[in-house]
């Protein structure tokens, strides 16, 4: 979605409706095994969640206003792409045996575990009650360059720093790890 | 780290409809723009953005604060179009105020911040926004080294004051 209005929001749906319903029941006409059809769910479960956060972002921003109707048509293909998504899901999983693991069945559980969250918590976007995203900061002029220059000067964290939350510990630890293994 | 306080506190990171959340919610906070980031602005960020939340509890197992960290693009002007850390609200328990607790609460969103930087996952700069009027807030992100970023406070058109914007750098020095 560009213009986050009423056509926009169904054009949008539209489409994502017309390439669901090109693969259920995991046939398709570019979707060759079912590998690839529960990739191909999982791409519109991720680009639905993707459009329908970037849109209540712009609401949250005061750059788009909030309609009752966009929000009922995106819920409504959310619900949709949710529940046609999670029998494709249980037909991968009937359909691995043994060793076999679908890589499109984990990336298919992971988007709809995603998607599930957005729905099920899911709350109307308004505007911002804090100044950030609402008001921001102009990016050009004497301000703004007066910006760039003390973020300039800003000094870092002393070379000894250590968090002290145990959690935040063991991921620097992690990463610390990657970069003598060259990861 | 020089200057820290060591009030040691237990972080836990909890979610918008847990009861913690609920709780946090209704403490009697002086400022009710506290409670209405609360019940609007954090819970949109859980949702759309990337926003964790932290409780905080003391050796007595009272919850003494809260601290909130998003990874949005807010400010991306200033951080080269990337995605960086930003604190939309951090409050300490009303009725334990004037403990140092905020200090402790806002040196863990530091250190959390400092470890996405050093993951690549957002920039070194970690940003918030106070307004003018919350001198408390300003002295305390002052003496954890945040830097007044904006040279003239930008006026907030529908709160109707004016806020200032500060940075502090969460990159290591010669790691």
């Amino acid at each position: 979605m560009t213009t986050f209005d009423l056509a926009d929001a169904r054009g949008f749906t539209a489409d994502l409706d017309a390439r669901r319903v090109q693969f259920d029941n995991g046939e398709g006409m570019d979707c060759a095994d079912l590998d690839n059809t529960l990739r191909h769910y999982t791409t519109l479960c991720s680009e639905f969640r993707d459009a329908v956060r970037l849109w209540g972002r712009e609401v949250f921003a005061g750059r788009v206003a909030f309609d009752l109707e966009v929000e009922r048509i995106l819920l409504d293909e959310g619900n949709k792409l949710y529940s046609s998504s999670m029998e494709m899901l249980a037909y991968g999983q009937k359909e691995e045996t043994g060793e076999t693991v679908l890589d499109g069945r984990v990336s298919l559980q992971s988007a709809l575990f995603l998607l599930n969250q957005l729905l099920a918590n899911w709350i109307s976007p308004r505007l911002a009650v804090g100044p950030s995203a609402r008001v921001g900061l102009a990016s050009d002029g004497p301000q703004a360059e007066e910006i760039r220059r003390r973020l300039s000067e800003l000094p870092p964290l002393p070379a000894d720093w250590q968090p002290r939350d145990p959690r935040q510990v063991r991921q620097l630890n992690r990463l610390k790890q990657s970069d003598q293994h060259g990861v | 780290m020089a200057g820290r306080p060591s009030i040691p506190l237990q972080p836990c990171l909890i979610r918008t409809d847990s009861t913690d959340y609920e709780e946090i919610s209704h403490w009697p906070f002086a400022d009710p723009f506290v409670t209405r980031m609360l019940h609007h602005d954090i819970r949109q960020r859980a949702l759309l953005s990337n926003c964790r939340i932290w409780i905080y509890r003391d050796p007595e197992n009272r919850c003494v604060g809260f601290g909130t960290l998003d990874v949005c693009s807010d400010y991306e002007q200033y951080t080269s179009g990337q995605p960086h850390p930003y604190i939309p609200l951090l409050a300490v328990n009303p009725t334990l105020r004037s403990l140092g607790y905020g200090s402790s609460i806002l040196n863990h969103l530091i250190d959390e911040a400092a470890v996405l930087a050093r993951s690549e996952l957002s920039h070194e700069f970690l940003l918030l926004d106070v307004y003018l009027s919350s001198e408390r807030a300003i002295k305390l992100y002052d003496e954890q080294g945040f830097v007044r970023i904006t040279p003239d406070p930008v006026e907030d058109p529908i709160e109707g004051k004016p806020f200032i914007v500060m940075a502090k750098r969460v990159a290591v020095a010669n790691e």
